[in-house]
């Protein structure tokens, strides 16, 4: 195909990608248990005053906040999982290969279900237990552990496929150890872990948001940072110390920001399946390059696409309850997934050998 | 060549693997050798040799275990990552397949060490890049994607990456292996246009020992146990180096054609008698199936005819003429097993 002809389609498709971003946001703003005339919605949030007290106080205070926490879900998940992916040259691979969601689980189970260990000597009340700050702390130190463990094997062992397999492994474990924990665990503590794992992009406040916002803003420009890197990778890790890359530096930058990314996506809501997977393809698709200077922006806009749709249709237009966010992405993801395997030819050759 | 001061140089290098903390398993030991500009040296060794680890250790992609390899005169050792780049080039054999990369792309990934962070091409770097592709005669493909190439021509498309990176020195481990003859042909003599044209040194490993005596300015010959000889394939042909570096059990190295022979198995003596290209393509065909052609008298004699082809055998008992050869070796081993 003709240079100029994929800079023209690469264009366009990046227009409609930014059409669509602001139009799922427009609708996730839009849409909530509470019916809000379109006309109020604008006027609050372009600082005027709507009809009543309340909707203000709900597009400020609910729906704000949880729209741009999909925005930061999204475009972190998927560009995490672009970055694993290029960096182990493996298809399958997503932001949560290293470990980080299994060891965040592992956290958030020993913290809410402390009791159990401690045999209630230091057992704390359960709303305390519940709180989020604590909840974002159990979950960063099991994620952290885990991930040192498992980067400590693979720097030995630098091979894509056995870090999978590394990966899979901490994952049952972990399991294993949390259904044991939940085996001797109260109900209601039971309940709490299992609705954190759900996963939920609401609950989180502006204060949290100004946590959140720029430990994933960092993990952003730092995956941003290695672009050249990136593509380099694509070649081989011989082909790329070769031309002069440094593989030590480089990994580390890919796996801070990757840590970054999901480490703080996975504390304050949970551990959000597929999209990191799903995405990263579906932007090689829309695009037909390999090129990280069009991925990282085409991934990072379509998993913003992708989780705000979500979340809209987690809300059931008209209903009180909201599905688990975690449900539905994976709901969507798996298809996603399934159908590239089935297309195999196109992902095998994703990356040099 | 040029007689200047080489660009590399090894010191009573010796190149292997680690095994565990202080064990060192040397593939190559005390290995003295220079390489020049405006060169092609071709490295040629059986299988398991060491080639690699050499190429290796040379390219600093693998530590060394003893000595010493210099750059420019100065130790390798003391060059920053991205400075080895620009001098040093390297082509692997793997084939590199990525999807939906275009071989501009992946020519332009070579000026690497030369960009900034985010890899933007200055107009500098798309002049070597748009240089480099002419002299590989890869500018027709430039658009086409990786995966859609040939082995021929991706093989020839990583040559013009390696010479984006315009350090003077390319470094190629078997280049040629998943090639078809006239590919490889095709190869070696672009890599010679590049060392004599561009003044590159080019280093080559590979198998093609009648390709390399044709087209190498020098060779290095490593071989179990021995010192790596290095001198003009001429030389070493006469000096006997080449032989020995390929000696084993029932092949020869025939020194006035620089190919390899199977040696008769058989050994049953014929007088052959006749010239011309039937003649030869006969006692071709005599020596494969394990007879001995000889021009001095034996108890059978066989006479070649060109135009028509026939051949006229004969024995004590008996005195035949044939008009193919099928029919005459059928006959020969009948005739042989018999006695």
């Amino acid at each position: 195909m003709n240079t100029a002809l994929i800079q023209k389609r690469s264009t366009k498709a990046f227009v409609l990608l930014i059409f669509l971003a602001f139009l799922f946001l427009i609708l996730d703003v839009s849409f909530g248990s509470v019916s809000i005339p379109f006309g109020d919605l604008l006027s609050v949030l372009a600082g005027k005053e709507a009809a009543k007290e309340s909707w203000q106080h709900i597009i400020w205070d609910f729906r704000l906040p949880k729209t741009i926490t999909a925005l930061l879900v999204g475009a972190g998940l998927s560009l995490s999982g672009l970055l694993m992916q290029t960096l182990f040259r493996n298809p399958l691979a997503g932001p949560f290969v290293l470990g980080i969601s299994s060891g965040a689980s592992l956290g958030v189970a020993l913290w809410i279900m402390s009791g159990v260990l401690l045999g209630g000597f230091l057992a704390f009340p359960f709303e305390f237990v519940g709180g989020k700050w604590f909840t974002v702390l159990a979950s960063s130190s099991g994620a952290m552990l885990v991930l040192l463990l498992v980067l400590f094997i693979s720097f030995r062992l630098q091979d894509s496929m056995s870090l999978l397999i590394i990966g899979l492994m901490f994952g049952s474990a972990t399991g294993a150890i949390v259904s044991v924990i939940q085996y001797f665990s109260k109900a209601e503590e039971v309940q709490a872990y299992l609705f954190w794992t759900f996963g939920s992009l609401g609950g989180l406040s502006w204060i949290e948001l100004q946590v959140f916002f720029p430990v994933v803003l960092l993990g952003l420009i730092l995956a941003i940072s290695q672009v050249k890197n990136l593509n380099v990778l694509l070649l081989g890790e011989e082909y790329a110390r070769s031309m002069g890359m440094r593989i030590m530096r480089t990994r580390l930058w890919l796996i801070l920001s990757t840590s970054l990314l999901a480490g703080s996506i996975t504390a304050f809501c949970g551990p959000i399946a597929f999209v990191g997977i799903a995405v990263p393809h579906l932007a090689r698709l829309l695009f037909q390059s390999a090129d990280h200077k069009l991925l990282i922006p085409a991934t990072i806009l379509c998993g913003i696409i992708l989780m705000l749709f979500c979340d809209i249709l987690a809300q059931l237009p008209g209903q009180q309850e909201t599905l688990p966010i975690n449900a539905v992405t994976s709901l969507f993801g798996a298809p996603i997934v399934i159908g590239l395997i089935v297309k195999g030819r196109r992902i095998r050759g994703t990356f040099a050998r | 060549m040029s007689f200047n001061y080489p660009i590399l140089q090894t010191k009573k290098l010796t190149v292997g693997y680690k095994k565990g903390k202080n064990q060192l398993i040397p593939v190559l030991k005390d290995v003295d050798l220079e390489l020049f500009r405006g060169e092609l040296v071709c490295f040629l060794g059986p299988n398991g040799v060491g080639k690699s680890t050499l190429l290796r250790t040379i390219s600093s992609v693998q530590p060394t275990l003893r000595g010493e390899v210099q750059l420019d005169g100065k130790p390798l050792k003391k060059y920053r990552v991205q400075e080895i780049a620009k001098k040093i080039s390297l082509v692997l054999t793997e084939k590199v397949s990525v999807n939906h990369l275009n071989v501009f792309e992946l020519v332009s990934l070579g000026r690497y060490a030369h960009t900034s962070w985010s890899g933007k091409l200055v107009s500098k770097d798309r002049e070597i890049v748009q240089h480099a592709l002419e002299v590989t005669h890869t500018n027709g493909l430039v658009e086409k994607q990786v995966q859609e190439l040939s082995d021929g021509q991706l093989q020839k498309v990583m040559i013009a990456r390696a010479l984006a990176q315009d350090g003077e020195l390319i470094i190629l481990d078997e280049p040629t292996a998943h090639l078809d003859l006239t590919n490889r042909m095709e190869i070696m003599l672009l890599l010679k246009k590049l060392a004599h044209e561009q003044q590159k040194a080019i280093l080559v490993s590979t198998h093609e020992l009648e390709l390399a005596i044709h087209t190498a300015d020098r060779l290095w010959l490593a071989s179990p146990g021995q010192p790596i000889y290095c001198g003009l394939p001429e030389d070493l042909i006469l000096e006997g180096k080449v032989a020995q570096t390929f000696l084993k059990e029932g092949i020869s190295f025939d020194q006035s054609s620089g190919k390899f022979k199977v040696l008769p198995v058989k050994g049953l003596p014929i007088k052959v008698e006749g010239s011309g290209l039937n003649y030869l393509w006969t006692r071709h065909a005599l020596e494969r199936k394990g007879y001995l052609p000889v021009t001095t008298n034996s108890n059978y004699k066989l006479q070649v005819f060109e135009n028509p082809r026939r051949w006229l055998l004969k024995t004590e008992e008996q005195e035949n003429i044939y008009s193919s050869l099928r029919k005459l070796l059928f006959d020969l081993e009948r005739v042989s097993q018999q006695n």
